[in-house]
């Protein structure tokens, strides 16, 4: 079960970056890091999986992949920014994380800006009299 | 990879406490802060390489 390998190497994480807490801070807050990276690689495969099935039925429905595409960067960016906020966070510098989490708001909604230009011209040709 | 990544992390911390105290209690006060220092490049030069390949694996499954 994947789960209980996940949970064993967060656990694992926690407990020694508590242990090296009290005597070097700042390694501690590597571990936390290396924990977080080592959780997401493990848990890779499956969200490649779930990608490619939402990529096969979105193409299956011929869905324009334009928008699928631009899903995906936007949950990956949302994922990014989450991860580095949090880190700030860990690290006690909770200015910097809130910084982080804006950036990565307004990439998304930059991203998202053809997408509405879209559906604005779509509204517009659908009204009767212009 | 994996969880030795963080044993080995956590290896260096703890011996860049001991030394640090060590060369404290010999009255070594520069070394010491020169035993973390090194402790602390070594453990992020490991970090780096991992941050670095899960961002190209993020990069490569969002096609950022």
């Amino acid at each position: 079960m994947e789960i209980i390998k996940i949970m064993g190497v967060a656990i694992v994480g926690a407990v020694s970056a508590l242990i090296i807490k009290e005597h070097k801070p700042q390694l501690a807050i590597v571990i936390g890091i290396g924990t977080a990276v080592i959780l997401f690689l493990m848990i890779l495969s499956q969200v490649e999986y779930v990608l490619n099935v939402v990529t096969i039925t979105a193409t299956g429905l011929d869905i324009n992949t334009e928008y699928i595409a631009a899903i995906f960067k936007m949950i990956g960016i949302s994922y990014l920014s989450q991860f580095g906020s949090e880190i700030c966070r860990d690290a006690g510098q909770n200015a910097i994380a809130a910084k982080v989490e804006l950036a990565g708001k307004i990439m998304i909604v930059a991203l998202s800006v053809p997408i509405l230009i879209e559906l604005m011209n779509l509204l517009v040709s659908l009204l009767p009299n212009t | 990879m994996g969880v030795d990544l963080i044993f080995k992390i956590a290896a260096i911390g703890i011996l860049v406490s001991v030394l640090h105290q060590v060369l404290v209690r010999a009255g070594r006060e520069e070394q010491a802060m020169l035993t973390t220092l090194a402790g602390l490049i070594v453990v992020l030069l490991m970090i780096i390489g991992e941050i670095s390949y899960l961002f190209e694996t993020v990069k490569t499954i969002f096609n950022l």
